[in-house]
């Protein structure tokens, strides 16, 4: 059997169950991945090539799987349209560098159908009002937080509705969103702007600006909320949208390497990966992350040294170069980034992380053969 | 091990003449220390594992900058950069084995800053010893990497005298199979040493690596043309292929007649303190055909008498093949 096969036969798929408790998964399409990275990298054509190249070079190819828990579930949005009619995103995401705090506030004004141009981020201290946000740590953001900007966004529009409701005539469902305005869905020259829908929560208080809020936000929302009560329309709200299992960070890898049975260096040739991480939702954020683990893998798996002498308990690390991150002379010039791009049904815009794994996939692949 | 952002409080000269260098090196004698590209100081200095009271800083002397022609060969400068060592048009054309060594020197910021002198002088990178304890080295009265637990990958096979740090330096080994000399001043005057021995093992001084003593100071290395235009071999195996220390490296020269070897210098480095001259491979190979069936021959020969360490295992058929190498090539 193919190695690709046996792989297919085994892994995760959305009716699985993964870790040490067995639970469900939201979503799993490492199979497919692996069919795409094998047409992609030409798998078989590749296995049938001779692995003598004369002398002390002998060729390997190797596939690998790298997985992670990839997001969580139940913590809190927050949104705001001021007067200005501009849409204030709160986010409590941290930033490691990859900026997801600002790809996921993305969601919010695609749920609210405002330009980027016409948002802004408030985030990185607790006095800018930040909702209870999870952790970054590679790969858990995506999912999370999209959530949360969704649900905030989404009660945003159903108090819109409200207030279009209230002014203009008729019920809240007769209202829909479009062009920064809340209108009535059989005339949109009835309608009003999000700035004036802004002022009007002002005017009207209570649950429009953030005087009173859902008891099921954590306390820490509920104290960013009454920071900004009185300053436009707020929305926020829980994540409580429905659905159970763990959100799967998936990727697969495909690598072909010359060693030097003489020395024992390894370089790598070609790298070919597939991520199943649901829907790209930012896809030069994705291409960085897929190349920065994959370097990173390299270094976890073949180069870098974490030496501790066991008798004196000293760490062996003085310095960076005794570390031995990967360098550029040490990854391939070009690598391929691709993915299943099959979105997750738990999540509104339909993405999974995409972190972590990335690094264990290259990892696996070291054993080339 | 505390690590610091600043350097340690010293005084600072910067002479702009080798006799002024002298005159200050000679006045702090073993609390000054001579820096030219600073590679190998800073580290020692900013993590205060070790400390002087004056850096004489010898980057603006121009007099040990450059690389000259001369009727006996080639004069290198101390203070030239590994760069300007290997973009030299000379030195590519004769002594390729020294442009190629500098070549994989560390890193190319490195290679620009950093200087044959300093590469030469460097002392070892064993990580007990660079992390500050007090090892024979540093003048205490044991070796943590040679135990049975000690963490010792990098270190040597050959001459373990108390300390088994390996050398670090990738131009000692061309430079010894070149038959280079080394011109140290020091305020009494001038000597000249052959770069094989100018390096120093454990067994004959356990806290130096060259000769240098307080006081003298490297000026000029001197490659005859013994060896300019011969067939040359490098190779150099790190775990890293940029900014890495050579787990073992070989430089070997040759001169052959009809396909057979009338002469050959083979050195390794990175399996002892000192570049490892085998003279017994050399003497092996004499008369021999320069191809893989000699070099399989004699590769064993290269690891007589080496004594392996609980992690350096891998260096001895690394080595070995890297002589088959060489002689193959």
């Amino acid at each position: 059997m193919s190695r690709v096969r046996f792989r297919q036969i085994n892994a995760l798929r959305s009716d699985g169950y993964q870790g040490g408790s067995q639970g469900p998964v939201t979503s799993s399409f490492i199979s497919e991945a692996l069919a795409q990275g094998q047409r992609e990298f030409n798998w078989e054509e590749r296995e049938q090539l001779p692995r003598d190249l004369g002398g002390s070079k002998r060729r390997g190819i190797g596939l690998g799987i790298g997985y992670h828990g990839a997001g969580g579930r139940g913590y809190d949005g927050l949104l705001r349209i001021t007067p200005d009619g501009i849409l204030q995103i709160h986010s409590g995401v941290g930033n490691l560098g990859t900026y997801s705090y600002a790809s996921n506030a993305r969601t919010a004004a695609e749920v609210m159908q405002i330009p980027w141009e016409r948002t802004e981020i408030h985030r990185g201290r607790s006095d800018r009002h930040l909702p209870h946000s999870s952790g970054q740590g590679g790969s858990n953001t995506v999912f999370t937080h999209a959530r949360t900007n969704w649900v905030a966004g989404q009660d945003l529009i159903t108090k819109m509705r409200e207030i279009a409701a209230m002014d203009l005539g008729g019920e809240p469902d007769d209202y829909e969103i479009g062009g920064e305005r809340v209108f009535r869905s059989d005339d949109n020259s009835v309608g009003l702007t999000y700035a004036q829908t802004a002022q009007r929560a002002i005017d009207l208080g209570g649950k429009y600006d953030g005087s009173e809020y859902p008891d099921d936000l954590n306390p820490l929302t509920q104290l960013a909320v009454q920071g900004v009560q009185g300053t436009g329309l707020v929305g926020a709200a829980k994540d409580n949208i429905p659905g159970q299992g763990q959100p799967p960070g998936n990727i697969i890898g495909f690598i072909e390497i010359e060693l030097d049975t003489d020395t024992g260096k390894m370089d790598i040739i070609d790298y070919t990966a597939v991520a199943d991480c649901g829907t790209v939702q930012h896809p030069k954020n994705f291409d960085n992350a897929m190349r920065g683990g994959a370097v990173w893998g390299v270094g976890l798996s073949n180069l870098e040294r974490h030496v501790y002498d066991p008798q004196n308990g000293l760490p062996a690390n003085t310095g960076l170069y005794q570390s031995k991150p990967p360098t550029n002379m040490d990854v391939p010039v070009d690598t391929v980034s691709q993915a299943v791009n099959i979105p997750d049904p738990q999540n509104p815009t339909g993405g999974r992380g995409i972190g972590e794994p990335t690094q264990g996939a290259m990892s696996l692949l070291l054993p080339a053969r | 091990m505390p690590s610091h952002d600043v350097m340690p409080n010293m005084e600072l000269y910067q002479p702009i003449q080798v006799e002024d260098a002298l005159e200050i090196a000679n006045r702090y004698a073993e609390r000054g220390w001579l820096v030219g590209g600073g590679q190998d100081t800073y580290g020692w200095l900013k993590d205060r594992a070790k400390s002087v009271d004056a850096l004489i800083d010898l980057s603006a002397i121009e007099e040990l900058r450059g690389i000259r022609e001369t009727t006996e060969g080639v004069e290198i400068g101390a203070l030239t950069t590994l760069t300007e060592i290997v973009n030299s048009d000379v030195l590519q054309s004769n002594f390729s084995l020294l442009t190629d060594a500098a070549a994989v020197v560390a890193s190319p910021q490195i290679r620009n800053i950093g200087t044959l002198g300093g590469n030469v002088s460097q002392d070892v990178r064993c990580w007990y010893y660079r992390r500050g304890l007090s090892c024979y080295r540093a003048g205490g009265n044991l070796c943590y990497a040679d135990t049975p637990q000690g963490m010792n990958r990098e270190h040597a096979l050959f001459e373990g005298s108390r300390c088994v740090a390996a050398g670090a330096s990738d131009t000692a080994s061309a430079l010894v199979a070149l038959d280079a000399s080394m011109v140290i001043r020091n305020q009494n005057g001038e000597t000249v040493v052959s770069a094989e021995d100018f390096f120093v093992g454990p067994a004959n001084d356990i806290i130096n690596t060259t000769i240098l003593r307080p006081g003298d100071i490297l000026t000029t290395v001197r490659i005859p043309n013994t060896w300019a235009g011969a067939t040359f071999y490098w190779e150099k195996v790190a775990d890293r292929n940029v900014w890495d220390f050579s787990l073992v490296n070989i430089a070997a020269a040759f001169k052959t007649s009809d396909g057979n070897i009338t002469e050959s210098r083979i050195v390794a480095g990175a399996v002892q303190t000192t570049p490892r001259r085998l003279t017994t491979v050399e003497n092996a190979i004499q008369g021999r055909p320069k191809n893989q069936q000699t070099g399989e021959s004699v590769m064993t020969l290269a690891t007589e008498g080496a004594r392996t360490l609980a992690h350096n295992g891998f260096k001895v058929p690394l080595l070995q093949n890297l002589v088959k190498r060489a002689i193959s090539t």
